[in-house]
């Protein structure tokens, strides 16, 4: 069963239209992802499940029993939903201890064996406990805000950008723990980002928003490899599109014939092909490197098809990065994706 | 609130119309007035821009140059703000009558209100981004130059806030311009009302005022409108700004510091204790002393308990459920800020007399006065209160099981409470030195210290006066103390 279920979600905000008519089944124990660009209502997703506003129209079910729409309208308070904000928005009044332990009752507040139980399931030292907010680094404050919304063993825990006030490389570090504590409580839990790199890694289940519109739900893998339209393809990761002519399993274009995924189609199309499908080598047809942008691990260089042809990125591993200038051969490893024209 | 804000100018108007146009423009169109709107504008003018230089001028030697002991510098140099402006007055004019003149004025207003300038942009030179500096630095900019095109435009709003506060001071200062013999439209109303009851001509003076100081806060409100996207956008920087080595200068500065120090609040505070020292062998007047103090702190108290409580519900409104009925109320209140008290004062004791006579001559209607006169300080410091407890705060307890009570009461009251008792303090001080309208207001038999204090040395009987001065600067200096050190911590973060 779903933990929580949308249906026909509407929302505008005076005469703008934020929502229209979102449907969503997040699975029970799972990560979903909600990407998208900011803007695009995603934000507004959240606090609506969160039960902070109401939709103008549709249902919202937890564990199938609705808490909005169908005569139902559980306030926040008794949702027993988790809510992690952007920046953590912790207590500045009270220390860690106090945040984590808010919402529990009287008698488990402060230092105890559950407090000690949260700290070490999002990764915090048992001594931050006595120290305040500020004290804490943003990462910290993440973790922290976590298990302030785990305290109450909630069913559902929601994040809003938990991670993009992070630089980096403590994204990545802060993402993981947030990840396995969210494992470990059995919660499932639905995080908002526009960061396509987080929601591929975090999330068994992304959800693709689009003004306003949910434009394709399905797993990382699927998201990325089947992506729904071009739009979708260039939003979750680099790509490389081609005019080309399909006639069933294979596409003709500037980079040869390819075979399609899936149906294929017929007549004209535009050909995806993802950056490391490139292969920079001795075979296929002449390139010249134009940019290249070295990363170390690896590189995005762009290329020229000689004599005229349009130019393409590839990825390649750092350590076979040409030089500008540099003339290679380049060919596609793999099935491409294709779209009507 | 905001009705009784407003009160003030209904009055002003409604006496107009009541005199009529020929004889209202027969006493504002004479010689007299003529005089005192030279004086009040040239020495407003004169006192905003010295205030502004010298306030200037020390808090860049504080926060921006290695002068020993910054802390305790600002500290001393900000403390002139615990001694009432009509006590240093009385300080200077106790040692050396010859300062009663205008150019003694400017000086005397000069050290009494500088501080007003010296604070905020003190503060807004400790929270300024170094990296512009540097940046400036980095195109080949002199420190001057980077000073004068980087920093200083920066100051701006800082700096006319501070002046225009100034400003509105002077306008409605009474006592010390009044032990200055500077004639301008606050002593001179007060003279008309004192002198022959006459409300139509004091109020025709109010109106005078009043356009004055409408014009200078419209203007100042504009400048610095304009101003708000100085704003410094991006996450903070920890870094503190390079200070300019004083090396061999550093003598030199300290004595210059210590001499505005020494003339500020040494001077007023030596002449309290000379006249103290002269006036204890024929003993303290302690009956009187005693109870001055008690009313003094027993009406501080009370106002500053009302008018917190008032001031809360206009704050929430302002800052939660922001819409042009409620910024408009909270505007209201504002304007009274930049009200004289003797308008104030003169405008409740025409309604009282008018409409709710039983209130004339009560402890009700002083207190109606001090919340019109006190309750934008009150306002501002809970708005910035409130602002540190965002709704996003509310939402989060929320999830966590807490209802609208709950909420209220572990989230919003601990965050809110250092404003409401800064906001108290704030008007608790207000009134303990509050002279203007006390004087109009005050039930006959209720004597404040500042008040004592006022009959006392308007007598030329400076050592009798001696002691009521230091009971006001002994009750408010803690409070006063408190304030600015959680404004420095504050602007310190």
């Amino acid at each position: 069963m779903s933990a929580v279920e949308l249906q026909g979600i509407w929302k505008s905000f005076g005469a703008t239209q934020v929502l229209r008519g979102v449907d969503l089944e997040v699975p029970s124990g799972s990560l979903t992802a909600v990407l998208g660009p900011s803007g695009c209502g995603k934000t507004t997703l959240l606090r609506l499940v969160a039960g902070f506003t109401d939709p103008d129209a549709g249902t919202i079910y937890f564990d199938g029993r609705p808490v909005f729409g169908g005569g139902a309208a559980v306030p926040a308070r008794r949702r027993r939903v988790g809510y992690v904000p952007q920046e953590g928005a912790l207590f500045p009044h009270l220390s860690i201890a106090g945040n984590i332990t808010f919402g529990l009752p009287r008698s488990e507040r402060g230092a105890g064996p559950t407090l000690e139980r949260l700290l070490d399931l999002v990764g915090l030292d048992p001594e931050t406990a006595s120290r305040f907010p500020h004290e804490l680094s943003g990462g910290q404050q993440q973790r922290a805000a976590l298990a302030r919304a785990l305290a109450p063993a909630p069913d559902v825990v929601l994040l809003d950008e938990p991670f993009s006030s992070l630089d980096a490389g403590l994204r990545e570090d802060t993402g993981r723990a947030v990840r396995r504590a969210l494992q470990a409580s059995g919660a499932t839990a639905v995080l908002v980002t526009h960061d396509q790199g987080e929601a591929l890694s975090l999330a068994d289940q992304v959800a693709v928003m689009r003004e306003g519109r949910l434009v394709q739900v399905g797993t990382p893998d699927e998201v990325y490899r089947h992506p729904a339209d071009v739009g979708v393809a260039s939003f979750v990761g680099g790509a490389v599109l081609l005019p080309g002519t399909a006639s069933g399993a294979v596409v003709h274009c500037a980079l040869g014939d390819l075979t399609v995924v899936g149906e294929g189609a017929t007549g004209d199309v535009q050909v995806l092909v993802r950056p490391e499908q490139l292969v920079l080598g001795d075979v296929g047809f002449a390139a010249r490197a134009i940019e290249v942008n070295y990363y170390g691990h690896d590189a995005s260089v762009r290329l020229e098809l000689l004599p005229d042809g349009p130019s393409v990125v590839a990825r390649t591993s750092g350590d076979k990065a040409p030089s500008p200038g540099t003339d290679v051969r380049l060919s596609v490893r793999g099935q491409v994706v294709v779209y009507p024209a | 609130m905001a009705l009784l804000a407003l009160l003030p100018l209904v009055y002003v108007v409604v006496d107009m119309v009541g005199i009529g146009w020929v004889e209202a423009r027969e006493l504002i169109f004479r010689a007299r007035v003529g005089e005192l709107l030279r004086n009040t504008v040239a020495l407003t003018t004169a006192a905003m821009l010295t205030s502004a230089a010298l306030g200037t001028t020390l808090a860049w030697v504080v926060e921006r140059t290695t002068i020993p002991a910054p802390g305790v510098w600002t500290a001393l140099l900000a403390a002139p703000l615990v001694v009432p402006a009509f006590v240093t007055s009385f300080g200077w004019v106790s040692l050396w009558p010859a300062v009663a003149s205008p150019w003694g004025a400017l000086l005397v207003v000069t050290l009494a209100y500088y501080p007003l300038v010296f604070l905020p942009v003190a503060a807004a030179l400790r929270g300024l981004d170094p990296a512009l500096e540097e940046t400036a630095e980095a195109f080949g900019l002199s420190g001057w130059a980077a000073f004068a095109r980087v920093v200083l435009p920066q100051l701006r709003p800082a700096l006319l806030g501070g002046s225009l506060l100034v400003g509105l001071h002077l306008l409605s200062e009474f006592g010390a311009l009044q032990l200055l013999r500077v004639d301008t439209f606050t002593t001179a109303i007060y003279e008309q009302y004192t002198a022959s009851f006459s409300g139509p001509a004091a109020s025709t003076l109010a109106a005078v005022l009043l356009l004055l100081l409408c014009l200078l806060l419209l203007v100042g409100e504009l400048r610095l409108r304009g101003l708000r996207r100085y704003a410094k956008v991006g996450g903070g920087s920890a870094r503190r700004a390079r200070r300019q080595p004083l090396g061999l200068a550093s003598a030199p500065v300290m004595m210059a510091l210590g001499g505005v120090v020494a003339l500020g609040l040494g001077v007023p505070l030596g002449s309290i204790v000379r006249w103290l020292v002269a006036g204890v062998p024929a003993g303290l007047p302690w009956g009187s002393l005693a109870g001055a103090a008690t009313t003094s702190v027993l009406l501080g108290a009370a106002a500053a308990v009302l008018i917190t409580a008032l001031a809360l519900p206009v704050a929430i409104l302002a800052v939660r459920y922001r819409s042009p009925l409620t910024s408009g109320i909270e505007r209201t209140t504002y304007l009274a800020n930049a009200l004289p008290g003797i308008v104030v004062a003169l405008a409740l004791v025409s309604v009282s007399l008018r409409v709710v006579e039983p209130l004339y001559q009560t402890t009700t209607l002083l207190l109606a006065a001090y919340a019109v006169l006190y309750l934008p300080r009150a306002v501002v410091t809970l708005r910035a209160a409130l602002a540190q407890a965002p709704p996003v705060l509310d939402d989060v307890a929320h999830t966590l099981g807490a209802g609208p009570w709950a909420t209220a009461w572990r989230v919003v009251r601990p965050l809110v409470a250092p404003g409401l008792r800064a906001g108290a303090a704030l008007v608790f001080l207000g009134v303990v030195t509050e002279l203007t309208a006390t004087l109009l207001l005050a039930p006959l038999g209720t004597n404040t210290l500042a008040t004592q204090f006022w009959a006392e040395s308007s007598q030329i009987e400076y050592a009798a006066a001696a002691p009521y001065a230091a009971l006001m600067v002994l009750i408010s200096a803690p409070a006063t103390f408190l304030l600015t050190r959680d404004a420095r911590r504050a602007s310190g973060l």
